[in-house]
């Protein structure tokens, strides 16, 4: 019996309530498809394997992360249907059931959305995650080398969990929602929900105004202070006061919200008495003024959902830039000697004696980079004696940047050559300064052009040119070919200089497969014969760069997308949960609208107005927040080298839209429903 | 319905001057497949401008049922309807919500104002949504709590009023278009009688001074005697009528308590 009961309500709900379901259900699908990115290492290359296996353990961590978010999200849009349902519980009660007979049915109705929810979300994961292999495998750009159907049991068992402790966490909330409240309450709780928000306008207004302020002063803070990169305990405070004025401001402008724009609108007679202008209006500020602080929590998680989704994928892109800009060479075989002026190392020879044939392997160039002792130390840094001398302050986020390498001309022209290109002449007492980094490069021109001196060992350079020199700026294959600055002066200056380290630069003549299997194992032999003479072996070849720099991006990218997915659908659930609850609360409303004459156009007209706005405040203030914020990220970002950030947040913002959007349409065609059925039904009088 | 048969409901057939409403031969069929409810069946009446009128029936004679035919918000399965001349039946759709927010005025049981409004912007509601110009509306509404007493409650909402005030402010939106005729379904029926002598006095006032015409369905005799006439329907159709002519309302009672103990539809009613 209470079975059939349990069973019948839940007919009722999935069909009133079918955005919840279709939550739960979309939630489930996405914690197993990502989940299987393990599993999806199977499919791909061997070295793309063994990243995904690293990258799904990373994605575990943040699998737990978001269930507790997403668990909080569904936990409130549960309670919020069961304060609705608050008459019909009170109403088995007075017809004799037993609390706990009560409580079992609400159990049953969970178990009952848990399975089904939980058995078509699976389902749909599984379909997902096929599709998402091929997602995958375009983003560690390689191929599917072998496609059959798989299924993830880890991922099952994963989602199992934290979808088994959210069903859970939701029963005993139920559970303590039905011992808390007194008969009495159930049964008068209609009444009671229909309770109107009243305010003090002044105040109201006072608030919307404290809050617009409020997100205005940290906005300017932001974008003048950017983020605390700086490391300092003063801006991390700053940053901190930043971040609390945000989330003051939005909440105490929702909070205001609703009293000043009633305020506002009732003032602009011709347009609120006009149509159901009037309606439309009163009918948000009394819901604006009940739902502040969801609006609130929505606008601050859309807000970071939006951030984390652009960073994440500007974020890939400027790694991806950064590291085709990194890899001229085919291959780099580099050594820190640990003591370079007493024990330099020959890395020609070390590299034949491990049975290397370089010759065989293709063209190379040896370089010998040196280094400034006093630019280490940080005492007097070249960026900071520029800044002196120009008045130029130094470009945000090149606070800390060392110009300490240094290389002889014609060990520089060698790597030019090698790359085909024409070599550089120098004077006696001249430098050269090599720089790729755009943000760096205007001001360290100025300082050039005004003559900026270098001091190195003995010797005090002037500058050759009053450019820096941006086209090979590369000494050796690194994941990110970031050089704010190095110097190229004459040898006999660069004679005098400790090694910082030794690089021989290779171009392949013939197949880069067989040519990066001849230099496989040339970094562990190496490493084993210079041992005690190196503090540090490197071989890198362009092939292994890239495959790195595809992984860390690869795993952003799956970051980015999982987070903001899972937050967004979690934020326009609740959005929609509401909505659907404010209609039916208000159908009494629509079918008298409708009896007094109100045309369909203009109460569906209102409806809409409604749904849209309730959607679109949060997204509008959780927009501006990350343009802001996204403003400053990208000038981070472009300060790597990086500066076309806002064309490549389209794959992001276009799957948001998708997804906000679709819940948008759905709850309103499912809001339009309640209404339409309600102005259509008859009033039946006795 | 097509809607080029009704787009003009001025060229419907007149009927005589003075009558605001005309019903005629209506029935109204429910249900199917062997079991049919007769609700209405044959039902006629007619009602001239300026008249109070009561309906009186017991549950399920089908008052509620022609109360929602008249209103348009039912259709009848056959006879007609003519209200202001019109033909409620050739209505179109499209135009039935713009017929009713201009030629009829609501009062329900329970007063269904918007809870989200103010008293002033429940009553301003019809003409808003008429598109009438701020300025008017404003004297308007104003005109229309003058006329039952509540203008002390035009800022207020519906749960800071009494169920009395609620009830007049229902009737100020209904009255505040001047419509043809003002539908009552069981006005007092959630008020004490207190509160229900001043909403009838009120209605009885409004009909006498604004000459609103005023059909009120109604279980209680007392709400009935302050009507001008009295309508008895059963089983669907009208079974007998009541004029209050020179009567005092007292006398008028006593006449109507006498028809309703006749009928024997006392528990009925109750």
């Amino acid at each position: 019996m209470l079975a059939k009961l349990a069973f019948g309500n839940m007919r009722k709900l999935l069909h009133d309530y079918a955005v919840y379901f279709l939550t739960l259900v979309l939630g489930v699908a996405v914690f197993y498809a990502f989940n299987t990115i393990s599993v999806q290492g199977d499919f791909l290359r061997g070295d793309v394997g063994a990243t995904l296996k690293q990258v799904g353990q990373i994605l575990d961590g943040l699998t737990v992360f978001l269930a507790v978010v997403l668990g909080f999200l569904m936990v409130y849009a549960n309670n919020f249907l069961m304060r609705r349902r608050k008459k019909e519980l009170g109403l088995y009660q007075v017809l004799g059931m037993r609390t706990g007979q009560v409580n079992v049915v609400l159990a049953l109705e969970t178990l009952i959305v848990a399975a089904i929810s939980f058995g078509v979300g699976i389902a749909l994961g599984a379909l997902v995650s096929q599709v998402l292999l091929f997602v995958t495998a375009r983003m560690f750009e390689t191929t599917v080398q072998h496609f059959s159907f798989f299924f993830s049991a880890d991922a099952l068992l994963l989602t199992l969990k934290c979808f088994g402790v959210i069903f859970v966490v939701m029963m005993v909330f139920n559970w303590l929602t039905l011992r808390r409240v007194r008969l009495i309450d159930l049964m008068s709780s209609a009444r009671q929900n229909e309770k109107q928000f009243v305010r003090w306008v002044p105040l109201a207004v006072a608030l919307a105004v404290v809050g617009l302020v409020l997100m205005g002063v940290a906005y300017w803070r932001l974008t003048r202070d950017g983020f605390p990169t700086s490391g300092s305990a003063s801006s991390q405070e700053a940053f901190y006061v930043t971040m609390v004025m945000v989330i003051v401001g939005t909440f105490a402008f929702f909070y205001g919200l609703a009293g000043a724009l009633t305020a506002l609108l009732t003032h602009l007679r011709g347009f609120y008495w006009r149509d159901l202008h009037m309606f439309t209006t009163r009918q948000i500020a009394s819901r604006v003024n009940t739902t502040a602080l969801s609006m609130g929590v929505i606008a601050l998680i859309l807000f970071f959902a939006m951030t984390a989704m652009t960073t994440g994928m500007s974020i890939c892109n400027a790694i991806n830039a950064m590291t085709k800009q990194g890899i001229p060479y085919s291959a780099s075989i580099s050594v820190l000697p640990r003591d370079g002026g007493e024990d330099p190392i020959d890395l020609e020879s070390e590299v034949a004696k491990a049975g290397v044939d370089l010759s065989k392997v293709g063209r190379h160039a040896t370089a010998r980079i040196a280094v400034i002792e006093s630019e280490l130390s940080g005492e007097a840094s070249s960026y900071q004696r520029m800044s002196n001398l120009t008045g130029e302050s130094i470009p945000n986020g090149f606070e800390h940047v060392m110009v300490g390498e240094v290389v002889s001309v014609s060990d520089y022209n060698a790597l030019r050559g090698l790359l085909g290109m024409d070599p550089v002449s120098l004077e006696d007492g001249q430098y050269l300064l090599l720089c790729n980094m755009d943000h760096a490069k205007e001001f360290v021109n100025k300082a050039l052009e005004k003559g900026f001196t270098a001091t190195i060992g003995e010797t005090t350079l002037t500058p050759a040119r009053s450019t820096v020199i941006d086209d090979a700026v590369v000494l050796q294959d690194t994941s990110a070919g970031l050089t704010p600055g190095i110097y190229v002066v004459p040898d006999s200056v660069a004679a005098t200089l400790p090694t910082y380290f030794n690089v021989i630069d290779v171009m392949y003549s013939g197949s880069t497969e067989e040519r990066d299997a001849a230099l496989k194992g040339l970094e562990d032999k190496l490493a084993d014969n210079l041992k005690g003479r190196a503090a540090l072996v490197g071989v890198e070849t362009a092939t292994s760069v890239l495959a790195d720099g595809t992984s860390s991006t690869g795993l952003i990218s799956y970051m980015a997308i999982y987070i903001g997915f899972v937050l967004v659908i979690a934020c326009a659930a609740i959005l929609a949960i509401q909505q659907l609850s404010n209609a039916s609360d208000a159908s009494g409303s629509y079918r008298t609208l409708s009896e007094l004459g109100c045309s369909d156009r203009l109460i569906f007209g209102s409806l809409r107005s409604q749904v849209v706005l309730a959607f679109v405040l949060p997204l509008i203030v959780g927009m501006a927040h990350s343009l802001c914020a996204l403003g400053v990220i990208n000038d981070l970002v472009s300060a790597l080298g990086y500066s076309d950030m806002i064309s490549n947040m389209t794959l992001g913002l276009g799957l948001f839209a998708l997804v906000y959007g679709g819940y948008l349409a759905l709850t309103y065609r499912m809001a339009h429903g309640i209404v339409r059925s309600a102005v259509r039904t008859t009033r039946r009088v006795l | 319905m097509a809607r080029h048969m009704q787009s003009n409901p001025t060229s419907a057939v007149p009927t005589a001057a003075t009558s605001v409403l005309e019903v005629r031969d209506v029935t109204k069929t429910y249900g199917g497949h062997g079991v049919t409810t007769h609700a209405l069946n044959g039902i006629n009446l007619t009602i001239a401008a300026g008249e109070f009128v009561a309906l009186m029936g017991p549950s399920g004679s089908g008052k509620s049922t022609l109360l929602n035919c008249i209103a348009t918000i039912d259709a009848p399965t056959s006879g007609t309807i003519m209200l202001g001349g019109t033909d409620v039946s050739r209505i179109s759709r499209s135009r039935l919500a713009d017929f009713r927010r201009e030629k009829l005025g609501f009062i329900f049981q329970d007063s269904n104002l918007l809870d989200s409004l103010t008293a002033r912007e429940n009553i301003a509601l019809p003409l808003t949504i008429g598109r009438v110009p701020a300025v008017q509306i404003e004297t308007d509404v104003v005109s229309a709590a003058a006329s039952l007493g509540i203008e002390e409650v035009l800022d207020k909402y519906s749960y800071q009023m009494s169920g009395g005030q609620r009830q007049r402010v229902a009737a100020a939106r209904a009255l505040v278009t001047n419509p043809q005729l003002v539908l009552a379904d069981e006005p007092t029926g959630a008020l004490d009688s207190k509160n229900a002598k001043l909403l009838l006095e009120s209605l009885e006032s409004m009909n006498q001074s604004r000459g609103a015409t005023v059909l009120m369905v109604t279980h209680d005799e007392t709400a009935a005697s302050y009507c001008r006439r009295v309508l008895f329907i059963r089983d669907g159709r009208v079974f007998t009528e009541l004029d209050r002519g020179s009567d005092t309302r007292h006398a008028f009672f006593e006449r109507i308590m006498q028809v309703v103990a006749v009928q024997g539809g006392v528990d009925d009613a109750r």
